[in-house]
């Protein structure tokens, strides 16, 4: 199954899709809304990242992934809340094969904990085109849609730059 | 092509073209071509952790967006029963209703939003009755047009089968009639003969256009046809300036 996330405008879409479906579905877990939409993001970015890496392959249905994600994670806060209250009971027992944590494979070498401390002193605006064009591989009149650049021209002018600055905050280091 | 272009095409798993393809072979073992390329191709994992946060606020964003629509649907005014009575008042009064009815329906879809629903039950919590815009008074005097200004008073008063009745003895009939008699059939539980009326209504510039549009999608929900409710109700939502046009998102985010 071919799942797009190439713009702002197709996360959007894919996000409330599947949005309040997720809520309806885990009304038998005693959690807030307002967490259940917290740990429904959380699973939108496992399944983003995931399809990013290729290290996920939607078979069937990406709400059915979404799901898996999500529930299980519902039960992980529901269980770490029971152990908070020492009364921990069998609810794992519910989870299924969707295992996949937020962290997991963020070690980082060196030179890339090095990258990471410079894009971090990047301005804001810096910091989103390099993520966009080379982490969510947006195409450059995409990038210009969502950031409201002039045009094209001028928006790979300033991925450049920012590319650039970059490059010397790492010399700097 | 720029030698930053170029790697960023290999980086970005772009297919290069021949030129470009020969280009790179005469540059690629260069210490410092492989050196920016290194560095490129390690650019992947440290962007992942910054774009973990950035996408949760861009998600966080379309939340604080569904609650700041929300907000501003519900708190329109309340518009006295009064006011929608008198035909003078009727074409500049109605977008004021429809505010508060709005925010009546995004209300009812919020409270049902947590509970498991079939069609029926959406159907039922995103009805209302049209109101009686027609003051029956104003009419002409004529057998007919006794008949019809009773059915208007029968429509007022909740009476939808005498309504209906009223109506259908009128010799004469006009689009507000056939609009009221719409409602009155989905009343007295007969959809499916509403949605013939709705639907010509509907495919004819008329005063009640708009609103058949939007109560021929809620009928199509109550027989059962999700996917005629899904397409009427998509062609309300990309109208924003359709009246029913809050009402037809909230309700499409349901069914879908």
């Amino acid at each position: 199954m071919n799942v797009d996330m190439n713009s702002d405008q197709e996360i959007s879409k894919l996000y409330l899709e599947y949005r309040d479906d997720f809520i309806r579905n885990t009304a038998k877990y005693q959690l807030s809304v307002e967490k259940k939409i917290d740990i429904y993001q959380d699973a939108f970015i496992v399944i983003y990242e995931g399809l990013k890496k290729g290290n996920i392959k939607i078979e069937t249905s990406l709400k059915h992934y979404l799901y898996g994600v999500g529930r299980n994670m519902i039960i992980d806060e529901i269980n770490n809340q029971i152990k908070e209250r020492k009364l921990k009971d069998g609810l794992s027992k519910e989870k299924e094969a969707f295992d996949i944590d937020l962290s997991s494979g963020d070690v980082l070498s060196e030179k890339q904990e090095l990258l990471l401390k410079g894009i971090n002193s990047l301005s804001e605006k810096c910091r989103e085109i390099l993520i966009l064009f080379y982490y969510r591989k947006y195409s450059i009149e995409a990038i210009m849609h969502t950031m409201n650049y002039q045009n094209e021209n001028v928006t790979k002018s300033h991925k450049s730059r920012c590319l650039k600055q970059l490059k010397t905050n790492l010399q700097k280091q | 092509m720029n030698r930053e272009e170029l790697i960023d095409k290999i980086i970005r798993g772009e297919k290069l073209s021949e030129a470009e393809a020969l280009t790179w072979a005469d540059i690629k073992d260069d210490p410092s071509v492989k050196e920016e390329l290194s560095l490129m191709q390690q650019l992947d994992h440290p962007l992942k952790i910054v774009n973990r946060k950035l996408l949760k606020d861009q998600l966080k964003g379309i939340e604080t967006t569904i609650g700041e629509e929300q907000r501003q649907t519900t708190q329109k005014p309340i518009v006295k029963h009064t006011e929608i009575q008198n035909p003078q008042n009727k074409i500049s009064r109605l977008p004021t209703w429809l505010y508060a009815a709005a925010g009546l329906l995004l209300l009812a879809a919020v409270t049902f939003l947590m509970r498991p629903q079939n069609q029926v039950d959406y159907f039922a919590s995103h009805y209302e009755a049209y109101p009686s815009i027609v003051n029956p008074i104003l009419k002409g005097t004529d057998n007919s047009s006794d008949k019809i200004n009773q059915g208007y008073i029968a429509y007022q008063n909740k009476d939808y089968q005498r309504a209906l009745t009223l109506f259908e003895l009128a010799t004469s009939s006009n689009d507000t009639i056939k609009f009221y008699q719409a409602i009155s059939l989905i009343e007295t539980k007969k959809p499916q003969q509403a949605i013939a009326l709705l639907k010509d209504l509907q495919n004819r510039d008329n005063r009640f256009q708009q609103e058949a549009a939007w109560y021929k999608a809620l009928c199509q929900l109550k027989i059962g046809n999700r996917e005629a409710a899904i397409s009427g109700l998509s062609k309300i939502e990309v109208k924003h300036d359709h009246p029913f046009n809050s009402e037809a998102v909230v309700l499409l985010r349901l069914l879908k």
